[in-house]
């Protein structure tokens, strides 16, 4: 079946003597899906949206396919390529580092509708007014004419989400998109992001390092560790009943709002990087549920309950982890 | 009740026309362990601050052991002692280390400065440090740019707590960190707190770290106190509708994100 996104095999490698960063990663996205793509340091889930739109650093060597909607993105070129860029916006963590402070806010929206599309000053406007209002941002016509550094974080990524909707896209793709942002702005945007998907029926891929949040405004939510998938999931059943050990430790990891505890449980060593890992399980050397087959193979994302898990324990460990 | 160990009183900081600090008042026993709770504009880092005497107050008095500390320092040995009494920790690892130093050197360099220790105890004290922040032998020779930025906050935690200082300062000291690292870290800190009696003031925007490693909260809204008291009752009862709003806001199972239109903002 052909989704909106569909990643099969896909392993990058950087330049240099054998570093690769990605690793086999298979995922897909349905339409109108939102998918989370949670990892701490090094897990691969930035280079995964970078590659999903040809961003990769220069000299990357990919193997395996990208595809969306059906296309395979692997081979385009050119004006090929800046349509992809277009129907598959990337809105960043940092807005400011990806608009045009000289620039006002007016010319960042329009300037896409009026030289590709050829919309008058006055039509353009008027689009990009509803867009900043769709996105809850009122007041539009005095927003056009303030420049980035006049609107606060929370506001200036409102404006990113609205570009991005301005190819009306059916695939957004989210890099962090509310880590530099305050709490409550955070529930704000994401309110907003909730809305237009269902209004939009628009699918997303959206990474984060905070499994709640995951959870909260995603339907599935796919673990990283060192470049590979370890688990795949319903976001409901994969934060309260998790599969795979690396996703149970990183949910004991974070304190809760709820209790305190009286130790937090950790989990040994640091997070790696994928040309660091060991061979067999990337986790191996961290996860408290090692056998000595762990070290041998590589485990294979294989079909588990309603998911996908990394683990050749998964089925063992369940028991452990609902206790 | 004991003593204070850290009082702030009537605390007010205004830059030019804009107040960043209103009327703070709060105080800090031996061997506890304060947040103060916030969003950017809040005034909580300006607060920390003028704690450790980066930023001047307008008006209103820190007393920290004992001793004022709302005026400048007037001597070298006057800001050497006040930094044996209050240390603070920074959010950016990245900026607060010298990258041609390396840690050990960095915490025998505050080691020489602070405490009378020769050469030989120094190094035992060093590596005493690095053990209690779970830093090894390599990590310690090694210069900051070969680090990960949950090995050099554990370096900068290891550097403040060697000038043994009755008072650390933690201004979003964790939030830079990965999930797995941060666990380890407070983990780090409560052990600390426990063996040498020292007390913290967190300066943090996470409510669940705040309920992890806090005795007592105080919620700041534009430069103001907005509610106080024991971290279990503030978050579990906020009765300020900003405490309340702020507690809604954390993402977990069900959360529903409440819409809410920016028309007044002017930023």
């Amino acid at each position: 079946m052909t989704g909106v996104l569909d990643l099969n095999g896909l392993t990058v490698r950087l330049p240099g003597p054998d570093r690769p960063v990605l690793d086999d990663v298979s995922l897909s996205i349905a339409e109108g899906e939102a998918l989370g793509l949670v990892g701490e340091s090094g897990s691969g889930k930035s280079m995964t949206v970078r590659a999903i739109v040809r961003l990769l650093p220069a000299g990357a060597q990919v193997e395996g396919v990208v595809r969306v909607g059906g296309v395979e993105v692997g081979s385009l070129r050119g004006a090929a390529l800046r349509e992809l860029r277009a129907v598959v916006p990337v809105v960043f963590q940092d807005p400011r580092a990806h608009i045009n402070p000289v620039r006002t806010i007016g010319d960042f929206l329009t300037e896409g509708l009026r030289t590709h599309r050829r919309l008058s000053r006055r039509s353009a406007e008027d689009r990009a007014v509803r867009l900043l209002d769709e996105v809850g941002v009122a007041d539009g016509q005095r927003r056009l004419r303030q420049y980035p550094h006049e609107l606060s974080g929370g506001l200036l990524q409102r404006v990113m989400i609205a570009a991005a909707l301005l190819a009306e896209p059916r695939l957004l793709l989210a890099d962090e998109p509310t880590t530099a942002l305050d709490v409550t702005t955070q529930a704000e945007v994401m309110a907003a992001v909730d809305e237009l998907r269902r209004e939009r029926g628009l699918a997303m891929l959206f990474i984060t390092h905070d499994l709640e949040l995951a959870a909260a405004v995603c339907d599935r939510t796919a673990v990283m560790y060192a470049g590979r998938v370890m688990e795949v999931r319903a976001s409901a059943s994969l934060h309260e009943h998790p599969l795979h050990p690396y996703t149970a430790a990183l949910a004991a990891a974070r304190p809760s709002l709820e209790r305190r505890a009286d130790r937090l449980a950790t989990i040994p060593g640091r997070p790696l990087s994928a040309f660091e890992a060991p061979d067999g399980c990337a986790f191996a050397d961290r996860c408290a549920h090692i056998r000595e087959r762990c070290r041998e193979e590589r485990p294979a994302l294989r079909p588990l309950g309603d998911g996908q898990v990394a683990c050749v324990r998964a089925e063992g460990l369940q028991v452990v982890f609902r206790d | 009740m004991t003593e204070a160990i850290l009082q702030v009183e009537g605390l007010r900081k205004t830059f030019g026309e804009s107040v960043a600090v209103a009327d703070v008042s709060f105080s800090l026993r031996p061997g506890g362990a304060l947040a103060v709770v916030g969003e950017s504009g809040s005034g909580k880092t300006t607060v920390a601050r003028m704690i450790v005497g980066l930023e001047r107050p307008t008006s209103g008095r820190i007393t920290a052991c004992g001793h004022d500390r709302s005026e400048l320092p007037r001597s070298a040995r006057e800001r050497r002692r006040r930094g044996g009494e209050v240390q603070i920790v920074f959010q950016d690892p990245y900026s607060s280390l010298d990258p041609r130093q390396s840690p050990a050197a960095a915490i025998d360099e505050v080691l020489r400065l602070h405490t009378p220790l020769d050469q030989a105890k120094r190094r035992r004290r060093v590596a005493e440090l690095a053990e209690l922040v779970g830093l090894d032998e390599r990590q310690l020779a090694a210069l900051p740019a070969r680090l990960s930025g949950g090995q050099r906050q554990r370096v900068a935690i290891a550097r403040a707590l060697a000038a043994e200082p009755r008072i650390l300062i933690l201004d979003e000291s964790v939030a830079p960190l990965d999930v797995s690292i941060q666990a380890q870290v407070l983990n780090v800190l409560a052990d600390v707190r426990e063996r040498t009696g020292i007390a913290y003031l967190f300066i943090s925007h996470d409510l669940a770290v705040v309920r992890q490693v806090a005795d007592d909260v105080v919620v700041m809204r534009h430069g103001s106190i907005v509610e106080r008291g024991p971290a279990a009752q503030v978050l579990d009862e906020p009765r300020h509708p900003y405490t309340r709003l702020l507690r809604a806001s954390v993402p977990g199972p069900g959360w529903r994100p409440a819409r809410r239109t920016i028309s007044k903002e002017t930023r």
